[in-house]
């Protein structure tokens, strides 16, 4: 039989821990458990043309044969899953990233239906990499310039106080050095594929012992046709490979290349936003999270039974570990 | 390229006009983007209250007045040919040569048209909207159509006539 | 058929389609969209052009073409740049191929900012070559100058090209800038010897040496503020990063319409003629854009830039012979791909290989720097190098009244000195790494 090579597409450079953590040893992986008959080319960097927000489409039809993106850079198209990137959901990546799933499985099946889902993930806490001054309260966001990933994290920024600014990841190194922007929210993950421990100078993260105040969905999904066309044995090794386990491992690869990320900056230039500061805040989370139930509750879709899941799933795998 | 020689023509004329009332067009959304930009820098620097979406605005304006200068390009034949091979070769090579190359032109054109009005239905079915603004992301898709169809008559149109030799080469 | 043949085929069918007229865009687009096909299919093909095209004009960087186009067209139409460069005449016309000279360095200048060479070339074309025309350059040396100077933002910090490759290679940003100064600097002034000694040996390229008397200086002074002006808020506020170079095309745009506006120097004939020449270009880039990213797409797909990469590693032969082949292969991509395509596509290939050799026993960090200021200089060759410059070509497609063979000759002087500047980083890698020795 001969081998299968799966095109698998993403935004990222092939030095970044979301390829060296988890893509590249999830292709390992397959390669070996089908006696490579199933292998991947890798395009890392959008190589294969198109932008960030395109990889979505890509993968429906048929562009590339795997992608890793987030569903948020398509803003509008996947509301449902936005209940995980509102502020203060995430403690746990591994946790979370199983409950996405589980989520997903529940609410998110039509969303989600013109791809072949292969794992929903999240990553570990937000953290600010400012270029000015270090973030302490909000008053130190006012009038700044911020990148954020998604919808919803680019309504809190404002909230915050702060313009956000929205673009891609790849964008972030090249827009901070030339002042297009004052500071960026990514997780510590992030910080070699952007350089951002030579291009910001200040790193804030929120108490660790509280919700991180946003984190974004993921997903690693495949072309439905292509998984279709593959025969039994195949078939079953991308089963074994997918699903709530592979998303917790996911989820579990970028707490530990968040660890990474944070060895590469310098530990003066990291401060702690303190809970007594973050209450402001979450008052400021609920608010968007009570505008978000609203919004869907406009498009038909029960916000608040969203929310309610979404929190349940998280508590309950949070428990479980 | 003569344009004296093209202008004469009623046909052609129509056409003019066309390229230039796309270009126009292309102007204006220009000149708004511009305008718009330069609000936000504004009241980004003074008043700490930048247009939320501006960067959203500029991306989107620019697909439009993109496909609505690229008929007047084209109009023009201005789209660069190397002709560092063929100085040495006959009027009547050069011309059949000019035409094949418009032709596909015109075919490349086509099959962009019609694979961007695809995108355009793909995005109105996905209900894809910009990040900050939550426009919907098929209306720059559909605004680049007159402009990329007015591009496939064009290069039609010329074809046609350096095949039938109308046009000096 | 092998990947790797489909797409050699592809470069091919593109350079067969070039040399008999077909546009360039046109030339690449139809090659790489069949290579496409075979590799991928023609659903694929018909998908991946969904939202290729749109994602390559709705670019918010490359929103800058069309808007400095504009601008420099209004600026035009209004006399202002025809002030600007009588100015300038005036306090360098008594350097002969002064004119010629600022035109290199103002392209340098904008390049570091703006990220790409097109671009820039496009931007700075738009305004200085209509006047270098005028007052008496040969069509040869300006487009050669300007196309030549417009490659030099590839090396000169804070590139954006230079970051990516410190990003693939995990190298020290700082580090990297800090290995690109000399080299760039060695670039301006073989630029700037190579067209003086042009004007020398052929004196028809450049109008007489003529210094201005101090009455003509003033007089030329008082006319050129308003375009001082609009320079100093645009690229001040570019440069002190108050604002991105689209915010700061965009303000330009507003304050050059307002001046002449004002003044009372545009009429509706002029304002056509300026939307017509801002239509005309930004078409005929954009147009480019959209062929090259096709066949950049097939290239990608067929994997040939790496599998090249990797034959020209497993030859065996001395480094230096590697190195040598490394340069050549550069030089090929370059018809085709601009310099981020080329980093993005190789790098990650290349340089695995070139770091398991020894290069004067350079340390692994002095190689790093050293490769990438090499790969980006050939990089920059490759953007002008005959027969297939994409730089080349743009510059000569808004100098509509110079054959291209007229161009490539004037393109020789630029490449003679990129040749010595290159062979001069090859056998003395400290041209690059003295500076960052000295300063870390
Ligand atoms: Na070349
Ligand atoms: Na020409």
């Amino acid at each position: 039989q001969d081998v299968t090579t799966l095109k698998v597409h993403f935004f990222l450079p092939p030095t970044s821990f979301a390829n060296t953590l988890f893509i590249q040893p999830w292709c390992d992986k397959v390669a070996k458990e089908s006696n490579q008959k199933l292998k991947c080319q890798l395009y890392p960097s959008m190589q294969l043309g198109g932008t960030p927000p395109q990889l979505y489409d890509q993968v429906r039809d048929g562009v590339a044969d795997i992608v890793w993106t987030l569903p948020g850079y398509t803003a509008g198209r996947f509301p449902s899953i936005e209940a995980f990137e509102l502020p203060f959901m995430m403690q746990s990546p591994e946790a979370t990233s199983k409950a996405l799933w589980d989520f997903v499985q529940l609410h998110g099946q039509n969303e989600f239906k013109d791809v072949k889902p292969l794992a929903f993930h999240v990553h570990g806490d937000g953290v600010f990499h400012m270029s000015g001054k270090p973030v302490k309260s909000m008053a130190d966001l006012r009038g700044l310039k911020l990148r954020a990933p998604t919808r919803q994290t680019n309504k809190f920024i404002a909230m915050l106080g702060a313009t956000p600014v929205s673009m891609p990841v790849p964008q972030v190194g090249d827009a901070l050095s030339k002042g297009v922007i004052d500071g960026a929210v990514v997780p510590y993950e992030v910080v070699p594929a952007v350089k951002l421990q030579e291009l910001a100078k200040f790193h804030s993260e929120t108490d660790p012992k509280e919700a991180a105040f946003y984190t974004a969905t993921f997903i690693f999904a495949m072309n439905k046709a292509k998984y279709d066309s593959l025969p039994a044995d195949l078939k079953k090794v991308i089963d074994a490979n997918s699903g709530q386990a592979l998303s917790g491992q996911i989820g579990k690869a970028f707490l530990q290349a968040d660890v990474e990320g944070k060895k590469l900056v310098s530990p003066a230039s990291v401060n702690v936003i303190p809970a007594s500061e973050l209450a402001t805040w979450k008052q400021l989370g609920n608010k968007l999270a009570a505008d978000w139930v609203k919004d869907m509750d406009a498009k038909g879709l029960q916000g608040s039974k969203l929310l309610d899941d979404a929190k349940a799933l998280i508590a309950k795998h949070a428990a479980a570990r | 390229m003569d344009s004296q020689n093209l202008g004469a023509q009623p046909s052609m004329r129509r056409l003019e006009w066309l390229c230039d009332a796309s270009a126009a067009l292309g102007a204006l959304v220009l000149s708004a983007v511009a305008l718009m930009t330069t609000v936000s820098v504004i009241g980004r620097a003074f008043f700490a209250h930048p247009i939320l979406g501006d960067v959203e605005l500029v991306q989107l304006g620019g697909a439009i007045v993109v496909a609505s200068f690229l008929p007047y390009t084209q109009f023009r034949r201005a789209n660069i040919i190397v002709d560092f091979f063929t100085t040495g070769a006959r009027a009547s090579t050069q011309r059949l040569m000019d035409a094949f190359g418009t032709l596909l032109y015109t075919a490349v054109v086509a099959l962009i048209t019609w694979r961007v009005a695809a995108g355009g239905l793909s995005m109105h079915a996905s209900q894809e909207r910009s990040m900050l603004m939550d426009l919907p992301l098929w209306i720059p898709y559909l605004l680049m159509l007159p402009g990329l169809t007015l591009c496939v008559v064009i290069g039609a149109v010329q074809t046609v006539q350096q095949l039938r030799a109308e046009v000096p080469a | 058929m092998s990947t790797m043949s489909i797409g050699l085929s592809m470069f091919g069918a593109m350079l067969v389609l070039m040399a008999v007229r077909v546009p360039i865009a046109i030339a690449m687009f139809v090659p790489g969209a069949l290579g496409y096909i075979f590799l991928s299919g023609f659903d694929p093909l018909l998908a991946h052009l969904k939202g290729a095209v749109y994602g390559r004009v709705s670019v918010y960087d490359l929103s800058v073409i069309p808007l400095f186009m504009l601008m420099g067209a209004v600026a035009v139409q209004g006399g202002l740049s025809k002030a600007l460069f009588d100015f300038a005449n005036a306090l360098l016309g008594r350097f002969r191929g002064g004119m010629a000279m600022a035109g290199v360095l103002a392209c340098a200048a904008f390049g570091s900012i703006s990220g790409s060479t097109v671009a820039t070339t496009a931007t700075i074309a738009q305004v200085a070559y209509p006047q270098m025309r005028r007052i008496g350059y040969s069509g040869r040396l300006s487009t050669a100058a300007l196309a030549t100077g417009g490659t030099m933002g590839v090396l000169l910090p804070p590139s954006v090209t230079l970051m990516v490759y410190a990003i693939l290679t995990e190298q020290n940003i700082t580090k990297v800038f800090l290995a690109a100064y000399v080299p760039a600097l060695i670039a301006a002034v073989g630029y700037i010897i190579a067209i003086a000694v042009m004007v020398r040996l052929n004196p028809q390229d450049a109008p007489p040496a003529q210094a201005a008397t101090r009455a003509e200086v003033v007089t030329a002074g008082l006319k050129v503020w308003p375009i001082v002006t609009i320079f100093a808020v645009v690229f001040g506020g570019i440069y002190g990063g108050l604002f991105t170079a689209t915010e700061g095309a965009a303000i330009g745009n507003v304050l050059t319409c307002a001046i002449t506006l004002i003044r009372r120097e545009m009429d509706r004939a002029k304002f056509v003629a300026a939307v017509r020449t801002t239509a005309q270009t930004s078409g005929m880039i954009f147009l480019i854009f959209i062929g090259a990213d096709m066949i950049n797409a097939a290239l990608a797909l067929s994997q040939l830039p790496a599998q090249l990469a990797d034959v020209v590693s497993h030859l065996q032969i001395s480094p230096l012979m590697v190195m040598a082949g490394v340069m050549l292969f550069y030089v090929v991509l370059g018809c085709v791909m601009d310099e981020m395509s080329m980093i993005l596509l190789t790098v990650p290939t290349l340089f695995p290989v070139i770091m398991g050799m020894d290069f004067f026993g350079l340390g692994p960090a002095d190689k790093a720097l050293w490769f990438g200021i090499l790969i980006l200089t050939v990089c920059e060759i490759g953007m002008i190098f005959p027969p297939v410059g994409l730089n080349v070509y743009i510059m000569n497609g808004l100098a509509r009244d110079v054959p291209m063979v007229e161009t490539y000759k004037g393109v020789v002087p630029f490449l003679i000195t990129d040749g010595m500047r290159l062979a001069l980083l090859i056998a003395f890698p400290a041209t690059a790494l003295w500076l960052v020795h000295l300063l870390t």
